[in-house]
């Protein structure tokens, strides 16, 4: 058994209370302790064995509660219980929609992506080829002789993967069956779907068949491979039908196969404008009136839904997501004492977290026993008067900036971790490129100033400032931010780049793409025209890894301070929420003029352009 | 712009009490400091009594202020616990007697003794004896949050009827909503500051609400000045009734 001594060291290397807040469901590293929140997390646990029972049943959830009270920790709980129901739900978690032009295509990617993660229950690997075994099942048992019958259940009897035991003809034939039989079944069911869908088990269509399941778009060559036609020329109404429709089409497979899937709708205070708090009623509406097998649920602050969200939604959205309302409640001094106590046992001892070691049981008691305490309260508190032990009654205060510093450098983390999770994506760029002109500060060759998104050309341009330099020169700026993957959507792209920068090179034009969109050497005429703009003066931005991870993570982070939900104890034993102004402040300190950190590259280049302006 | 004569005397004796370097004051201090504008404007003079004083001065106090009721006087002063009061004294003067100290603060002696032992029991305040054994008491050197007072501690003044009161006025402002705003909740009881925070503060203890932080970017300066702090300082804005009805 380890003595105090070994335990106080312990517990300094594994701080179990060093973050009160979960950033992700998927990765919650957290014990949960049922009694906290339990009528919520019972009423949402009915709610889905409802919906598994009758796929095509119209309801969604909605969890009320205020900052740090525990909203994503519960979807924590509720991804993990997925694993055990019967049938298994499939779990996706939707951050906030930035372009509200895009309704149905975000959350068929965001679907998609989060179907494709690792599934947390073997034998498939993610939880779209767990869809996809069960749909080969029902078809070739349809199809099968006795003998074959047999194989089959015996393999679903051991746990085994059954599409590994399919090989390409009979899964030919199995696509040939699916489509007959569903789309028989269900006229509105999309064929093409079903063929990628067949073609995500194959290891050399599988990648891009996942970024047409997402609803990107293809070049001319995975295109013609996929038997796709190619999206660049459709319009954004016939993009939206197309990936409404796969969602329907999903969704009566969801059901059909008893695989239903909880979507999770957190962050929502990031929604600024009414035309994002709409675009989410309008996802609503559709899981729950017409998508079958999908369940929603929505995390809100209370006092924002009953002042903002259900002021801007139509009634038919809140009295369906109003129906299964569920309001989280702060702990009792008993709860307080049980979450301490299952975080201390997830670092030492089982006998040292019972016994609330290092801590006064009594006197922890007492500081929460004045009432309810949100979960996040609890936690900081504690951790407040762990450090004091653990660093003999001194206390360093942390900074505002060091806190979003290591809040940041943790989100970059886990996206290195998962790269795949986090796809390239053009809104999450904007905004992170957003805030870095906003609030970065002044170069040593100039500022831009009133970085804005325009109100026209949207489709190519992303922001437009200005850059004053110092010899009180204006040079107007332009940001497009490009990540399809298309030689004719590049070549737009490209083609409105040079236009903005017109025959006297007077402006600075900036093209930045992710480096997980490369332009192939194929591409020639796309080629060309990168040349020309170059020659024009204007500047390219690949966005390696590393790099890309840090403006998603930047993006990403905005949210989590929106929400409040990354927070300080102030010298005075406040807790309290980083404001905007704080992390504004760290924007600037951070990333302001360091070309070797995440905006190096574009600080670089207005840095250049500025220069050479000024001459 | 029209002035707000009520936010004037608040500030001005706020003012005064900074310039004083005090945390309270007696009531004919107050006034004697206040200027003359504002004292001719609230029939103010030193020669009235402190009780007629007190009853003019009383509904301008706002959110920040509180009277005291020692046991030879009356006070006006910063809103603030027991246990701060004491603190705040014991800051300004370590080593100070407990006796010494009770007869300085605008308060009786029952809740003065229980406030300062819970201090004690808490390791906020400690204790030591010099040589003629007179204990003198010095804050402790880390600096713990201040104790909340349990519900035994607290003198109940939520009776069935401010209770009642409390849960119409909820029901009414908060129109069937879970997360009742805690200002217009004030406004709509019109109680003093001291009172209403004080019944907050038992209904919280008996776990009959729930406060909530809420966001303060939605509030303007007046409703989150009428929200309210818990003793750590922390803000809450909204609640929730989670009690029997």
């Amino acid at each position: 058994m380890m003595d105090a001594e070994a335990k106080l060291t312990l517990l300094k290397q594994r701080n179990p209370f060093a973050s009160s807040s979960v950033g992700d469901p998927w990765d919650s590293p957290y014990p949960h302790v049922p009694s906290i929140n339990e009528q919520a997390f019972d009423g949402l646990c009915h709610l889905m064995a409802q919906k598994a029972q009758a796929p095509a049943l119209n309801c969604a959830g909605l969890i009320l509660g205020e900052v740090g009270s525990g909203k994503t920790h519960l979807l924590g709980r509720l991804l993990t219980h997925t694993a055990t129901t019967q049938p298994p739900f499939a779990f996706a978690y939707i951050q906030p929609i930035e372009d509200p032009e895009q309704t149905y295509r975000y959350l068929l990617r965001e679907v998609i992506v989060n179907l494709c993660r690792p599934a947390h229950t073997a034998p498939y690997e993610t939880q779209l080829d767990a869809l996809l075994a069960s749909v080969c099942c029902d078809v070739i048992d349809r199809h099968s002789r006795p003998q074959g019958k047999d194989k089959l259940q015996a393999i679903q009897r051991e746990g085994l993967n059954v599409l590994t035991y399919l090989r390409p003809a009979v899964l030919e034939y199995a696509q040939k069956w699916a489509i007959d039989l569903l789309c028989r079944a269900y006229p509105e069911m999309s064929v093409r779907f079903l063929q990628v869908l067949f073609q995500f088990r194959l290891p050399e269509q599988r990648a891009t068949a996942v970024n047409w399941l997402k609803g990107d778009g293809l070049d001319s060559a995975e295109a013609a491979r996929l038997g796709v036609p190619e999206r660049f020329e459709a319009s954004s109404t016939r993009l939206e039908q197309e990936a409404r429709d796969m969602l329907a089409s999903l969704g009566l497979l969801l059901a059909r196969y008893r695989q239903p899937l909880i979507l999770c709708f957190d962050r929502l205070e990031n929604l600024e404008s009414g035309a994002q708090v709409q675009a989410f009623g309008k996802m609503v509406e559709f899981l729950v009136d017409t998508a079958k097998g999908m369940l929603p649920i929505a995390c809100v602050r209370g006092q924002q839904w009953q002042e903002r969200f259900r002021h801007i939604l139509n009634q038919h959205v809140t009295s369906r997501l109003e129906t299964n309302r569920f309001a989280l409640q702060g702990c009792t001094a008993e709860q307080a004492l049980a979450l301490v106590r299952s975080r201390l046992a997830s670092v030492l001892d089982a006998e040292a977290a019972e016994a609330m070691f290092p801590f006064d049981a009594e006197a922890l008691k007492q500081l929460f026993q004045s009432g309810f305490h949100s979960p996040r309260v609890i936690i900081a508190r504690v951790n407040e008067r762990l450090r004091q032990i653990l660093d003999a009654g001194v206390v360093a205060q942390t900074s505002p900036s060091q806190i979003l510093l290591e809040a940041f450098d943790r989100q970059v983390r886990t996206i290195l971790q998962d790269f795949d999770r986090y796809p390239p994506d053009r809104d999450r760029l904007r905004r992170a490129l957003g805030l870095y002109l906003s609030y970065s500060s002044p170069r040593s060759r100039g500022s831009i100033e009133s970085v804005e998104r325009p109100e026209t050309e949207r489709k190519y341009i992303d922001l437009v400032g200005t850059l004053q330099t110092g010899s009180a020169t204006s040079i107007p700026v332009t940001i497009l931010i490009d990540v399809e993957p298309h030689s004719s959507a590049v070549s737009a792209s490209l083609t409105r780049g040079i236009d903005c920068l017109g025959p006297e090179a007077s402006g600075l034009v900036v093209y930045v793409r992710d480096a997980r969109c490369p332009l192939p050497p194929q591409w020639k005429t796309t080629h060309e025209k990168l040349q020309r703009f170059k020659a024009l003066g204007g500047q390219v931005i690949v966005l390696d890894r590393e790099r890309a991870a840090r403006w998603y993570a930047l993006a990403l982070l905005s949210y989590a301070v929106r929400e409040g939900d990354i927070t300080l104890i102030t010298a005075e034993q406040q807790l309290r929420a980083i404001s905007q102004d704080e992390f504004a402040a760290f924007i600037q300190q951070a990333f302001g003029g360091d070309t070797e950190f995440a905006f190096g590259e574009i600080e670089t280049r207005l840095g250049q352009s500025g220069g050479s302006a000024a001459v | 712009m029209d002035t707000d004569p009520l936010v004037d005397v608040e500030q001005l004796v706020l003012n005064l009490l900074q310039k004083r370097e005090r945390d309270y004051l007696t009531v004919k201090q107050i006034v004697a400091g206040l200027p003359a504008a504002p004292r001719q404007r609230l029939a103010l003079t030193t020669s009235q009594s402190t009780a007629a004083l007190l009853s003019k001065l009383t509904p301008h106090l706002g959110q920040h202020l509180q009277v005291y009721r020692g046991s030879r006087s009356s006070y006006i002063g910063r809103h603030l616990s027991p246990e701060d009061l004491i603190v705040r004294c014991i800051q300004q003067k370590p080593g100070i007697s407990s006796k010494q100290l009770g007869t300085q603060l605008p308060m009786a002696k029952k809740p003065y003794i229980t406030a300062l032992n819970t201090l004690l029991k808490t390791g906020a305040v400690v204790c030591m004896l010099r040589e003629n054994h007179t204990p003198c008491l010095m804050v402790a050197d880390t600096h713990m949050p201040l104790p909340v007072p349990s519900p035994e501690t607290l003198e109940a003044i939520a009776t069935p009827e401010a209770r009642s009161a409390f849960k119409a006025a909820y029901d009414e402002v908060g129109q069937g909503g879970d997360f009742v705003r805690i200002h217009r909740l004030r406004n709509a009881l019109g109680w003093s500051p001291a009172h209403f925070d004080q019944i907050l503060r038992e209904l919280t203890a008996t776990y009959t609400v729930e406060l909530h932080g809420g966001d303060p970017s939605l509030l303007t300066a007046a409703e989150l000045r009428d929200s309210f702090t818990d003793p750590h300082g922390t803000l809450y804005i909204t609640m929730s009734w989670r009690g029997r009805p």
